[in-house]
């Protein structure tokens, strides 16, 4: 029987993280061990995802294959530690040398304040592959600590790294400009990891284009893995429509000041008062920011503190009871703040329900793409208001008629866009690679 | 020490079911962020002690809350030998003589006094801001730590419920406390939403104080 390939997978965000994140990496993980390889995860501290994001669901990590094997590498609370009493000897004496120290290393280790994550990361890879070479390092980011970790272990390990960005680095995503000034670190360590990485992969072709255009030498080597949707969590049975209910108009996700939750709301409220679906919901399923610890202030910020006729926030569903969320909506709205590069992971769940989607986003948003092949797919002129009350209205009416042809071939579509789908060409070419090095 | 300030701690707080809190302030920086603190939890009647050390460099600093006690000590700041000797023989002194001389000088002289007054205190500003404080600024935490540890007594810890430690400055005076208090939370995070539960029972305007430091 032939050796099984080992893979060094380095996703900090993983079960039990609740990060959005989160299903990429598992689902890498998961199909990585599923097609027979090892694969070892190193991931973030506990403490971390308990405190500092408040973003745990154990839930998640029982669809985590057991075959794999996953350790918890600590790393230092610098920028997130308000516990006084946990604060070292040197920092509780001289916090500004402390501090000054900090900003040192970001600026001439590594420009990333997961960093201390990263190194304990190396260290930890180290060793196992010590104890059992590793044949492929793949490294997720955010945080991109992981990438500048993945690519000092491929160097002392002698073996490929694939670096996966779930967000891009050094492209501000939604202002479609750069994150940091031209001299700032960051610049010269993607370029330095992009010239010696065996592969980068981008969630969609516009971010390719983005990164082939500023690293041109390493353009023949980046790859467009899309997100999917997964199959453990959402169901593709053909949905059950009670005519006497009222419409359920239902915002799955996570909702972040980003999102135009103004002209949905506000379109929901004209779309009521015309009179298009009496009694119609709408209801918002998920947490509200990514942080516990600034939920009440975004909920103000986004109009959700005060009681809104018709509107619930139903507040945070465990991913493996997401199904019982897309079961009693009757359409879902697709919300982003997204602009040409970002796709949301949101999207391909929303399109394996089979049921009628409403967008609600700029323009030009990378998902558009996807869901233009999308049979039940109700996008507005513009955000305002009324057009959104419009398509709301249309696509309330595409529910009521619920056109088994149409969920059908709706949901056939979506059959493209699992994650191991996405997955599967990435998965093949890792293998080819290590196969080609072992010659 | 450790377990009497716990025990009567709890035993206060259980007889009197009012939130007390101390926050630290070492640095004028950060009173916007504290007032708008106080202005979210006084008037749901938690009480905040505040600890500020108005010295060197708070003529123009904005003005704590009235809503909360301030202890001050910004004066023993000033008193410290290196610092009394410096604004002594640097800024004091020269501008007492300088600003004396101008009143007193008839003519020319006076007018030159003047002259000098005016460019010895150009200068005295330059000198703080290169010298003083870049030489000073490092030591500054300790220093306030020494002082602070001095009063506990005022800060009445007992009846606390956390310490917060509004700047970096006031870091060492806080470990010092999370050390010698362990059943006492120390901690960086001002977080308004943590007395929500509270109604609002007092008046929301603030008050208007005119010297609202107590000296300790």
């Amino acid at each position: 029987m032939a050796e099984r390939p080992r893979l060094l997978y380095l996703a900090f965000f993983f079960p039990p993280s609740r990060a959005s994140g989160v299903f990429r990496a598992r689902a890498t993980a998961n199909y990585f061990v599923e097609q027979g390889w090892d694969v070892t995860v190193l991931r973030g501290p506990d403490r971390f995802f308990d405190e500092i994001t408040g973003a745990r669901d154990d839930a998640m990590t029982a669809t985590v294959d057991p075959r794999i094997e996953v350790a918890e590498v600590e790393m230092d609370y610098f920028r997130w530690e308000t516990d006084v009493r946990r604060y070292g000897r040197f920092r509780g004496n001289f916090p500004a040398a402390a501090r000054n120290w900090f900003n040192w290393k970001q600026d001439h280790v590594f420009p990333d304040k997961y960093q201390g994550w990263g190194a304990n990361a190396l260290r930890e890879g180290l060793k196992r592959h010590r104890r059992q070479p590793f044949d492929l390092i793949v490294a997720t980011g955010n945080p991109f600590a992981s990438f500048g970790s993945a690519w000092a272990l491929s160097k002392l390990m002698r073996r490929p790294f694939v670096v996966d960005y779930r967000d891009a680095w050094t492209l501000d995503q939604f202002e479609n400009a750069d994150m940091f000034p031209p001299e700032h670190p960051a610049w010269k360590w993607e370029k330095r990891i992009l010239g010696s990485a065996a592969a980068s992969l981008h969630v969609n072709d516009a971010l390719r284009v983005w990164h082939a255009r500023k690293y041109p030498e390493a353009a023949d080597r980046m790859q467009v893995v899309l997100n999917g949707w997964d199959p453990d969590v959402v169901s593709d049975d053909p949905p059950t429509v009670d005519e006497n209910r009222p419409l359920s108009f239902s915002f799955v996700g996570t909702l972040t000041h980003v999102q135009p939750i103004g002209s949905l709301l506000e379109g929901y409220r004209i779309m009521t008062e015309r009179g298009a679906h009496a009694g119609a919901q709408l209801d918002f399923y998920g947490h509200i920011g990514f942080f516990a610890k600034t939920e009440g202030e975004l909920r103000a910020q986004l109009g959700l503190d005060e009681e809104l006729p018709g509107v619930t926030v139903r507040g945070p569903v465990p991913k493996p009871a997401i199904a019982t969320a897309y079961a009693a909506s009757d359409v879902l709205v697709f919300m982003t703040g997204g602009s040409k590069y970002v796709t949301t992971g949101k999207v391909f769940e929303y399109m394996a329900t089979g049921k009628p989607i409403v967008s609600v986003h700029e323009k030009g948003c990378a998902a558009e793409e996807l869901l233009r092949g999308y049979p039940l797919w109700f996008e507005p002129e513009s955000l305002d208001p009324a057009h959104v009350a419009a398509a709301m209205a249309d696509a309330g009416d595409a529910a009521r008629k619920a056109d088994p042809d149409t969920a059908a071939r709706a949901r056939a579509y979506a059959q493209s866009f699992t994650r191991y789908a996405a997955l599967e060409p990435f998965e093949q070419w890792s293998r080819d690679l290590v196969a080609k090095r072992k010659g | 020490m450790d377990t009497k300030r716990s025990a009567v701690g709890t035993a206060e707080r259980e007889a009197t079911a009012t939130r007390r809190e101390v926050a630290v302030v070492f640095k004028k920086g950060v009173l916007p962020r504290l007032n708008e603190y106080l202005a979210e939890v006084a008037p749901r009647g938690v009480e905040v002690t505040v600890l500020v050390a108005n010295g060197p460099g708070w003529r123009k600093a904005e003005k704590v809350d009235g809503r909360a006690k301030v202890l001050s000590i910004g004066r023993r700041e000033n008193r410290q030998p290196g610092v009394w000797l410096y604004l002594m023989v640097v800024e004091r002194a020269p501008r007492a003589v300088l600003k004396r001389l101008e009143n007193r000088l008839p003519g020319k002289a006076g007018r030159a006094a003047g002259r000098a007054r005016r460019i010895h205190r150009k200068a005295a500003g330059k000198l703080r801001t290169w010298v003083f404080w870049p030489v000073y600024r490092p030591l500054r935490p300790q220093a306030m730590r020494r002082i602070a540890a001095r009063r506990l007594d005022a800060l009445d810890l007992a009846r606390a419920d956390r310490v917060f430690i509004v700047d970096e400055a006031a870091v060492p005076f806080g470990w010092m406390l999370a050390n010698r208090f362990p059943e006492l939370e120390v901690t960086r995070l001002l977080d308004k939403t943590r007395h929500e539960d509270l109604p609002v029972t007092g008046p929301t305007e603030v008050p208007e104080v005119r010297d609202p430091y107590t000296r300790i």
